[in-house]
Parts: structure tokens; sequence; C-alpha cells
């Protein structure tokens, strides 16, 4: 396979609120068509660390270059453009508009088009299951769903990096398992995938490569059967050691390829 | 000399009422995210009781002012925790744009029975003389007894509300439910009986600016409208949510006021609002950023 | 779907001639100047209703341009004899244009109340100017402004000058209706739904906004044109902060975020203030008392989005009413 070039790449990113390091020399690499995960406890810097890649808020150092372009210091609307998506928290979507609405007027943003473009918000409502709901406002829709409608956004505005904060916070099992699907088959079709997760069952069942955050510092960054083995790791998890014990085998565990 | 420390006197006096003023403002914002535009009610209600309760022979002694200023103070602070839990337990978590409205509209109504009540002419007050007319000799300038007093009465009160909001355990659930308010739910703080309170003490601070104020501005109805624009003012430009900026913001105004009436008389009337758009032009937040518009001076 | 999109423009269409016919047929001239104002009361609202409603900008400062709009017109009709309103309300609009692009620019990086409270300072400060300044007047105002001309027509006579006004005011709803519905106004809308969504979608939210509120600028200064050659004076209160309290009320009360909202608050403030300072005094009191318990009920307003919750409640108001009317007083034996 071809060596896939990196869709993100953040350099030596610091951020201060006021005299509190958020994060100190933050570097990670995200590639196209890969599931990367952000892990890490919490107040760890994730969040802010999307914050700053988006433009969100102020870095005092570091670079952020999206698909080959240095986006650092600019607006967020311009980052966007360079095909930056992102997926918050607290799902924010447009709540005066129905669903349909919604992806509707992100394609007529995209493409700076005076139309709505009905067959890409239809492709999007597909995708993400969401059909059925297409004519109701956000604020009738469960959080989940919301998180969902989040997602066909990206899709819509065809997004080729797409960071995605807590996806399957708040979902049911179910709700989790399809919001798991999704994210890897926009993997599957090109995007670069960074998702802050805590659901660490999700992680490690989709993830290419992870990167463990903590107070601020990336303390791992490699794959994710590494991350099990790192002592560092562990050490950072050792109040939830019962779900990495969940998960991976007490000795030492098979080399991935 | 005489220049200089009469005008700052009175610049420092009639800061200290806008800070009085503004206090209760970053209060009520800092805890619900209302700015509430009905503040000045309580200014203009506790001046025109006072023009009421003084002139009669009962209150002509210092003693009969003070308590004519208490009741003055004690009745406006009692409608607003009352109307706290009628009213604007009603405006937590609404749109801005009905809040306004509700606001507006409440401004009106306390305007409307002023109006009814006592008519559209100005009311004269009439404060006990010892304490208007009398002077001290500071550096060989007189300084008016009225406006030293205004002095020492604003630095008690500010001092109160301080030591309220930074030492007392409702000062505290304050502060929190100002910086996160579910969370401090959660640990227990009694959001309803803090809300409450604090409305009260920022009603009280109000009525005892108008208190203050009566004597040298006209009671009117529209006395509450026009102190009240200053005060937002002064919230503004010291940085919504914080005290201290609103504070510092509404002496330095008080003071900028003072020089100019009596230096530029013409620019007297522009004095704050340059002030406001020069600041926030340059520092969007005002003088004093606070982490999520909490409460408090803290810079993080 | 369709027919749903058109009823709501038909029902003012039909609504607006309707208002005409009638005021020309029956209004005695009296009648005729207050339907006017309230006419120019409507078209105040919309544009202030579309800043703050659609574009979701708390702006407190609208009456700087409608004022200032207002002192143009008498300063082109007494000093300069310019007689042809369509000068005068094409300068306003150029006014407006223009006032509203400086402030926008100087103002970018403030948002929220403070960028409210900000534009009332600068409307507050040309207060101050205008009272000090003998060449606009000072504190006794300007007047023997003139009604102007419309194509060599004079607007003297109160019937006419309530169809110019009336096609002025139309167009100008029409316009804003428009914009509305356009792909600007989507996307203002959605600026102002979720800034951080727009942003991240790659919208310029603060290029929408100030848009938003140049457009609202000329609106309003066309506005105050239609004021001055209307009344005939202009005066320094006009750009008092509390001058531009009205057309906020008006579109809180309808409902701030649609066209119908402000142009019903309007005519019910217009209706409640000429009935009670008929009745009363205490038209302050009433008006407050009566917004206020319009609050209680209708927190979106009367015709706001979500209304429909609205109207329910006042159903279910009005049922529980006639309910307790019906049932026979129980007493205890």
């Amino acid at each position: 396979m071809a060596v896939a070039a990196a869709a993100l790449e953040v350099t030596g990113v610091t951020v201060n609120y006021g005299a509190f390091r958020a994060l100190s020399d933050v570097s990670l690499q995200v590639r196209y068509s890969s599931v990367h995960a952000m892990i890490g406890p919490n107040g760890a810097g994730k969040t802010t660390l999307a914050g700053s890649i988006f433009g969100e808020l102020e870095t005092a150092a570091g670079r952020v270059v999206v698909a080959g372009t240095d986006v650092t210091g600019l607006p967020t609307w311009k980052r966007a453009r360079f095909g930056l998506g992102r997926g918050y928290q607290v799902a924010r979507v447009f709540d005066s508009l129905p669903v349909r609405g919604n992806l509707e007027v992100t394609g007529m943003a995209r493409r700076q088009a005076r139309k709505a473009d009905q067959s890409q918000a239809d492709l999007a409502l597909e995708l993400t299951e969401l059909q059925r709901v297409a004519h109701l406002k956000p604020p009738s829709l469960s959080a989940g769903d919301r998180k969902r409608l989040e997602l066909a956004l990206l899709v819509v505005q065809d997004a080729k990096i797409m960071v995605l904060d807590e996806p399957t916070a708040g979902m049911s099992a179910a709700e989790s398992a399809l919001m798991g699907r999704l994210i890897g088959q926009l993997a599957e079709r090109g995007a670069g995938m960074l998702i802050i997760e805590h659901d660490l069952d999700l992680v490690f069942s989709l993830a290419d490569a992870v990167t463990v955050l903590n107070q601020g510092k990336v303390i791992f960054d490699g794959t994710p059967g590494d991350a099990l083995r790192s002592p560092l790791v562990r050490d950072v998890y050792l109040h939830d050691r019962s779900e990495l014990g969940a998960i991976a085998p007490a000795g030492p565990a098979e080399d991935k390829p | 000399m005489q220049h200089v420390v009469l005008p700052l006197v009175v610049g420092i006096a009639e800061g200290l009422v806008l800070a009085l003023i503004a206090l209760g403002l970053v209060l009520t914002y800092g805890m619900m995210r209302i700015v509430n535009m009905a503040h000045g009610a309580f200014l203009m209600l506790s001046a025109y009781l006072i023009a009421v309760l003084l002139g009669h022979a009962w209150s002509e002694s210092v003693l009969g002012y003070v308590l004519a200023a208490v009741i003055a103070i004690v009745i406006p602070t009692a409608i607003g925790m009352g109307l706290e839990r009628t009213v604007y337990r009603r405006l937590y978590g609404r749109a801005h744009g009905s809040a306004f409205l509700a606001m507006f509209a409440l401004m009106m109504v306390f305007q409307g029975a002023a109006q009814q009540i006592w008519g559209v002419s100005p009311l004269p007050v009439k404060v006990p003389s010892s304490l208007m007319t009398g002077y001290v000799r500071f550096l060989g300038v007189q300084l008016p007894d009225y406006y030293l007093m205004i002095i020492a009465i604003g630095v008690v009160a500010i001092a109160i509300t301080a030591a309220v909001v930074y030492r007392t355990k409702i000062g505290l659930w304050t502060r929190a439910i100002a910086a996160d308010r579910e969370m401090s739910a959660v640990l227990g703080a009694n959001v309803q009986l803090t809300f409450g309170l604090m409305f009260g003490l920022g009603s009280a601070l109000a009525a005892l600016a108008g208190i203050l104020l009566a004597p040298i501005n006209q009671v009117t109805i529209s006395l509450g409208t026009d102190f009240i624009l200053e005060a937002f003012a002064v919230v503004l430009i010291g940085g919504l949510g914080s005290m201290t900026g609103a504070v510092i913001a509404a002496l330095v105004i008080g003071i900028v006021q003072s020089f100019l009436t009596i230096d530029y008389p013409p620019l007297s009337g522009y004095g704050i609002y340059l002030v406001m758009v020069i600041v926030l032009v340059f520092r969007p937040s005002g003088l004093f950023k606070t982490a999520n518009a909490g409460l408090g001076a803290e810079s993080v | 779907m369709a027919g749903k999109l058109l009823r709501e423009p038909v029902v003012l269409s039909v609504l607006a001639v309707a208002f005409l016919a009638w005021s020309l047929r029956f209004a005695g001239s009296a009648l005729l100047f207050q339907l006017t104002e309230m006419l120019i009361a409507i078209l105040f609202a919309v544009a202030v209703s579309y800043v703050m409603g659609v574009s979701g900008t708390p702006a407190f400062g609208n009456q700087l341009f409608y004022a200032g709009a207002a002192y143009l017109v008498a300063i082109m009709t007494t000093r300069f004899n310019v007689d042809n309103v369509l000068e005068l309300c094409g300068a306003s609009i150029v006014l407006g244009v223009v006032m509203g692009g400086v402030i926008s620019l100087l103002l970018k990086k403030i948002t929220g109340v403070a960028f409210g409270m900000v534009t009332l300072a600068i409307s507050q400060m040309a207060y101050v100017y205008v009272g000090i300044s003998n060449y606009l007047g000072s504190d006794n105002g300007l007047s023997g402004i003139s009604p102007g001309t419309f194509f060599g027509v004079s607007l003297l006579d109160p019937d006419r000058m309530l169809i110019f006004v009336w096609a002025v005011v139309v167009l100008g709803v029409i316009v804003i209706a428009l914009i509305t519905r356009s792909r600007l106004g989507l996307l203002t809308r959605a600026s102002r739904d979720s800034a951080s969504r727009a942003s991240a979608i790659g919208i310029p939210t603060f290029r929408y906004h100030a848009t938003a509120f140049i457009i609202g600028a000329a609106i309003c200064g066309l506005a105050g044109s239609l004021t001055a050659i209307t009344v005939g004076t202009v005066d320094q209160d006009m750009f008092y902060w509390t001058a531009g309290a009205a057309p906020i009320l008006a579109g809180l009360l309808g409902g701030i975020r649609t066209i119908k909202g402000p142009i019903a608050g309007s005519i019910i403030l217009s209706i409640i203030i000429i009935w009670v300072s008929t009745l009363t005094t205490s038209w302050l009191l009433l008006e407050g008392a009566i917004t206020l318990g319009v609050f209680l009920i209708w927190p979106q307003g009367l015709l706001g989005e979500g209304s429909g919750s609205g109207l329910a409640a006042a159903r279910s108001l009005t049922r529980r009413i006639a309910r307790s009317r019906r049932q026979p007083k129980v007493t205890s034996s």
C-alpha cells in the first residue's frame, strides 16, 4: 500500500489559560483512511487540543497543518474550508432548522451554492440512519440522534479530517455500535478520523493509532496494542484498571504486525 | 488645590454610588446570567420613598433620617426578593430576548406606578440640614459633608458586600453557582436561597444608592433609567461578572466625569460612553476578565 | 408544503391592502396621522427584529440610525431645500448603510450584550452632541420639515402621505422578508443558532452578522426619514435609548424571529398606546403590565417561533376559565 500522507499534523502545541498550562508541546499526526484515538483522564487537555486544532482558542506555541496547508492563526471558518470537520462533546447543530434543513444549509455553506442539494442530504441521512427524523428539529431529538446528526453534517461537508469529541457519549450500546460502524465506514471512505473517547472498548476495536494525553502532555503515541502494554498508560488509568484488564490478557500480548 | 481636591472628592463619591448600583448588576449577572434591566427600579423606588418620608417632623433629626433611610432600603429590597421568587425565577435559562422583554416591562410597571402615585414633577428631598450644609476643611479646601458621608457609607457598603461574597458560606455558594450552577446544586448548594438572598443584597445596594442620590439629583421616574445605563457601562468596562472590575471602573468613571464637568463641560455628557467604547474596542471583555464569566476578581 | 409557505405572505398582503382601503375610506385626518405613525413603527420594528431575531445580535442602538436619518432629512429639507422624497429616503438608506458598516467594523471583536450596550452608548453620545449643537437645533430640535414631493406631487395631504408611507413600508417589509428567506438569511440564521457550528462548516459568521446589521441600519434609517416628513419636527430625544425600546418591545411581543411578529407587536402596542392615552395618563403602567402578562403566557411572543405552544397555552387557559365559570360553586354543608 502507498504510504498515506498525513491528513492532520499537530506540532508542538502549547495552550495556556492564564497561569495554567493546559497543553505542553503536544504533537500528533492523523493519517487519511485511519481512525486515530485520543484518550486520557478527564482534564488531560483533549478537548482543549480539539479546540486549538480548530482555532477556537489561542495557542501560545505550535503549528497545525491540515492536508498540507499550515492553518495556524487562521480563523475557524477558514480552517473548515480545508477539509476539517468537528464533532462537539455536546452536539452543536442548528436548532431552528429541521434535520434535513441542517444538512441542506451545510451543503450550501460548503459549495457556496444558491440552492440546497437534496441528493447530498439524502445520502447523509441514509448513511447515519436518520431518515425517519429528517423533518424534526434538533431539540426534539435525543442527544444520541443529535450526535449522529453532527456526523451527517460532516458527511455533507465532505470533511476529510474529522475531529470527534466523545462521539458515543450518552449513547446506548446499540447506538454506540452504530456510531462505531459509521466512524469505521467514514475512515474506509478516506477520511482521517481523530476521536476523543472514554469508551475504551470502542477505541481498541476501531483505532489504528492511539495518542494518550495526561495533564497536557503526550505520554504515549503508537498502536493500540502497544498502548495496552505500556506501563505508563496503565499507570495513568490506575483507577480504571478493570477496564484495561477486561480488554487485554494479563500476560504479554502477541505483537501486532 | 481647589481645582483638584474638590472634583476628586465629588468624583470618588459619585463613583462609589455608581459602584453600588453596578455591584447589584454584577451579582445578578454572575449568578443568573440575566442582565437585569429593571435594577434601576429599586433605585427609583428608594429615592421616592426617602423623598416622601423626609420633610416630616419625625424625620428632621439625623436619627429620623437614618430611620427613613432604613425604611427606604428595606421596602425595595423586600419587593426585589418578592419579584425574584415570582418573575425572575421564570427567566432563568430563557432566551435573552424574552428576559429582556420581561424586565423592560417590569421597569415600565414601576415607572408607571410611580407616575400614578407621585405624578410627573420631581419631588423635593429635605435632608436634615446638619448633614447637607456642613463643610470640612481639608488641605485648604472646603469639602461638603454630604459627599464625605457618601464616601464613608459607600466604602462601608462595598466592604460589607465583599465580606459577604468572599467570607461567608452564602458568598461561597454564590461564587460557586456563578462558576457552575449545576455542579454547585449537585454539591448541595441551596440555589433558590442563594439567588433570593443575593438578589436582595443587590436590590439593597441599589436602594442605598437611590437614597444617597436623592438629594443631589432630581427625583423623577426617569432616575432609574438614567443611572442604569451608566451602571451597565461600568459593568461592561470592568468586565461582566467581575466585582472588583465594577468598583474600579465606577471610581474611574466617577472621577473622570467629575473633572470633565468642571474643566470641559461640553464633554461631560460623553465621558462615560466614550470610555466604554474605547475600552471595549481594545479589550472586548472588559478590563478584568473572569473565567467562564463567573463571579470574582480572579483572572484565570 | 408550498401552500403553507405561501399562506403567510398572502394573508399579510390581503391585510395590508384591506388596511389601506379602509383607512382611506373611513379615517379622519387625526386617525390617518396615527395610522401613518403605526406603519412607520411597523417598519422600524421589522428592521430591528431582523437584526435581533434573525441575526441574533442584541442591538440596543438602532435609534441612532432612525434618528440620524430623521435629522438628515430635516437638514436636507430645511437648509438645502431638497423636496423629492425619493432623494430623502435614498439618502437615509445610504446613511444607514454607511453608519452601520462603520460601526460593524469598529466593533468587530465585541459580541453579545456588550455590542448592544456599545451601540447604545454611541446613540447616547449622539444624543448629547445633538443637544449642544446649534446647527442641529440643540435641545429645541428642528422643525418645519416639509412633507416632500413624490414626482412633483406634494404629500401634504394626509391621504397621499398615507399611501406613500404605506407603499414604502410594504416595500421595506417585503425586502426584509425576501432577505430572510434567501440564502443570505439562511446562513445568517445558522450563524445565530450556533456560531461555533456555523464556523466549523465554513461560514464566516462575522460577515453575515455585519451584513444583517447594515441592512437593519438602512431600513431603520428609511423609517426615520418617513417619521421626519410625517411629523415635521425632529428632536434630540429621538436618540435617547428609550426611543429604541418601542421596536424591540414590539418585536419581542409578537415574536422576534418572524416577520409577522414585529408587525403584530407594533399594531398591538400602537393600539394600546392610542387606546390607553385616551383613557388615562397611566399608559406606562398599563403597557408594562400587559407586556409582562404577555410574556408570562407567551414567552416566545404572540406569534413567535414555537408559539404553537403559546396558542395552546392560551386555548387551555381560556378553556380553564370557561370551565370554572360553568361549574356551580361547591358549598360545604
